[in-house]
């Protein structure tokens, strides 16, 4: 097996975990602690399967992807930004929520084919590069607009005045309150945006990587997205990193155990992601770290004006 | 002229007449989308509950059933409603239940065939309540030592357990008898527990003391006293010389001990490890124990009906209603009714403002 095609297949494994991580990120800088991205993967996998097989078209299916996953956390941000119910158990009653309305919507495609493919790049001169040719630049089109997404997401955070807002949106809405700028509208948008992103993540699966619809075909990539999200301590190259290790651990298990032969079972190798979010989860909490790498400080927490 | 919507706190407290009708107003509008999602997809929505409705209470079976799947839901929320108390949010009763079903069945697999039922279940029973307690610790020493957030690590062991039973049962467990089937072998007959009336266990029984034990620990007892105090008032609790760490490993550990024992009486009950063994009864005790407020008996009758909807969900394939309605029903009745209890605590008023010119 050579070492272009794996890190090839690392990098298509890693997509849709780097979709619904980079949603993840900018819903919880915004504060808001999203446990319901499960569900709204899922929603995104089906809505975007059964958009581009009534369309036809997969571009199609994508956007309505990422429309049904828009509109999922915007029903969620009603409930934890609007109504200020627990973010904890409302998350993960829309994450059952997601998984039942998927598999409920599913029920009648489920087996069946898409007819188009979504067909690789070739970007001229680049694609005939040697070694990174084939590992970044024959893939499809959403495996390299992650990655650009990424350093976008990145930029945003860290050079803009609207990515400013954002962080100070997840560290401090009092100061944004007081700055006269709308928190609730902005964990709105935040919300909003980050559910299409993980939406498209669960698209990526159904549409153009496997592509069929299979009930709970996320299968915990969700909470892996989550976890990686954590592992990076919010920090979007981090969030790369993250999610290329999973891809490449996820490409090597389908490698080991198409040939039979294996150095560790893959089930310790799933374990991985979660393993490694508990130790980062762990070194965060030790004062030398703390400060670099803690949460959003107000994550998790409803914003209410009159008990600031 | 603009219209302004703004919820304001209410200033006097609501009461439980008053919660109790909320509640209800919330189960009806979530039975009402639910329907508003079956109708869509064509089919009839009052066929569809009446359907849910017969395979979870409609018959003496049904009811059975119902009361069997109560026990690992009801065991799951009292320990997170007891967590609670301390203001500890453990969502990882999933793992904790598979890690007390994997203790259970490492002894009932290693306890010598003649050993009697009154031997062999208990110890069954015990190795589960030990083996979720010892799968919260995991969460609760960092919890305790440096702060490290107990959601995120119990949602994170959740799926490191459920890995490890995917292990044991594909490979070392794995049964040979049982072709490909992911199944550990069954454990010694003596410590599989059998029907008492009908086809109901002796988890309820279970149940029942569970809900009186926690009815105790919040009504008479120290360590239910410290568990509030060191919750509600951490520095109060300090002066007063309770050990927050104490409590915090406690508490947690006697959370992932009542998961780890509805684990032990499901491999009890159906004698094998498997991954199917639960349907997620870790994640539906948190929605239980939030809906009743996370008090023992309300507890108790809400893990009651949350089984009749999981037992009657899977009656509904029958008329051919996807069976995910039941799941898409259990998530909707907790978000209403958080709503509805929540918004009773405020009012809605409507401003109307002239536009300043």
């Amino acid at each position: 097996m050579s070492i272009e095609l794996l890190l090839a297949a690392a990098l298509v494994s890693a997509t849709p975990i780097l979709y619904a991580a980079l949603g993840q990120l900018l819903i919880e800088k915004a504060g808001v602690l999203n446990l319901s991205i499960e569900g709204a993967m899922l929603v995104g996998a089906v809505s975007g399967f059964v958009v581009t097989s009534v369309s036809g078209s997969m571009v199609v299916g994508l956007i309505g992807a990422v429309l049904a996953g828009g509109a999922f956390n915007a029903a969620f941000a009603f409930c934890v930004v609007t109504l200020r119910l627990n973010q904890v158990v409302t998350g993960l009653a829309f994450s059952i929520l997601g998984g039942g309305l998927s598999a409920f919507i599913g029920q009648a495609f489920v087996g069946k084919a898409l007819a188009a493919q979504m067909p690789d790049l070739h970007i001229p001169l680049l694609a005939d590069l040697p070694f990174l040719g084939p590992v970044i630049f024959k893939q499809d089109p959403l495996v390299l607009l992650a990655f650009v997404l990424v350093g976008v997401m990145a930029l945003f955070l860290s050079r803009t005045r609207p990515g400013l807002l954002l962080r100070t949106l997840g560290e401090s809405p009092q100061t944004l309150d007081a700055l006269g700028i709308p928190v609730i509208g902005l964990r709105y948008l935040y919300s909003i945006l980050g559910g299409g992103l993980i939406a498209l993540g669960g698209a990526y699966l159904s549409v153009v990587d496997t592509p069929t619809w299979v009930e709970n075909m996320t299968a915990g990539r969700g909470w892996i997205a989550l976890a990686v999200v954590i592992f990076a301590s919010w920090r979007p190259g981090w969030v790369m990193v993250g999610s290329v290790l999973f891809g490449l651990v996820d490409a090597y298990r389908f490698r080991a155990q198409a040939s039979g032969q294996a150095f560790i079972d893959p089930h310790f190798l799933n374990m991985l992601p979660y393993v490694a979010t508990l130790v980062v989860l762990i070194a965060m909490s030790r004062p030398g770290l703390k400060a670099r790498l803690r949460p959003p400080a107000a994550l998790g927490l409803p914003y209410d004006r009159e008990r600031r | 002229m603009s219209l302004r919507l703004r919820f304001e706190p209410r200033l006097r407290s609501v009461g439980a007449g008053e919660i109790a009708l909320r509640i209800a107003f919330g189960v009806v509008l979530a039975l009402a989308a639910g329907g508003l999602v079956i109708a869509m997809s064509g089919h009839d929505p009052v066929t569809a509950y009446q359907a849910l409705f017969r395979g979870g209470f409609g018959s003496r079976m049904a009811f059975e059933g119902t009361l069997n799947k109560a026990v690992p839901i009801g065991l799951c929320a009292l320990g997170i409603a007891l967590a609670s108390r301390a203001q500890l949010t453990n969502i990882g009763g999933e793992g904790q239940f598979y890690f007390g079903a994997f203790t259970a069945t490492a002894i009932g697999l290693a306890l010598p065939e003649a050993t009697p039922g009154w031997i062999a279940i208990p110890a069954v029973l015990v190795a589960g309540i030990i083996g979720g307690g010892f799968w919260a610790l995991i969460a609760a020493v960092p919890k305790a030592l440096f702060g490290v957030s107990e959601i995120l690590s119990t949602l994170m062991l959740n799926y490191i357990c459920m890995l490890w039973v995917g292990y044991l049962v594909r490979g070392p467990w794995a049964d040979p008898m049982a072709y490909s089937f992911p199944y550990s072998p069954p454990i010694i007959d003596n410590a599989q527990m059998m029907p008492l009336f009908g086809s109901v266990h002796g988890g309820l029984f279970l149940l029942l003391a569970a809900t009186l034990g926690l009815a105790l620990v919040d009504r008479g007892s120290r360590w239910g006293y410290e568990l509030r105090v060191s919750g509600d008032a951490p520095e109060a609790a300090r002066y007063g010389g309770i050990s927050a760490t104490a409590i915090v490993i406690s508490a947690l550990c006697f959370s992932g001990a009542m998961a780890g024992l509805a684990g032990a009486v499901e491999l009890s009950t159906t004698g094998r490890l498997q991954l199917g063994l639960s349907p997620g009864y870790g994640f539906m005790g948190i929605l239980v124990a939030w809906l009743a407020g996370g008090r023992a008996v309300p507890i108790l009758i809400v893990s009651i009906f949350y089984a009749g909807l999981l037992n009657g969900g899977f009656s509904l394939q029958v008329s051919r209603v996807p069976s995910s309605i039941s799941t898409i029903l259990q998530a909707l009745i907790l978000i209403f009714v958080l709503a509805a209890v929540t918004l009773s605590q405020y009012r809605l008023r409507i401003y109307r403002s002239e536009a300043r010119s």
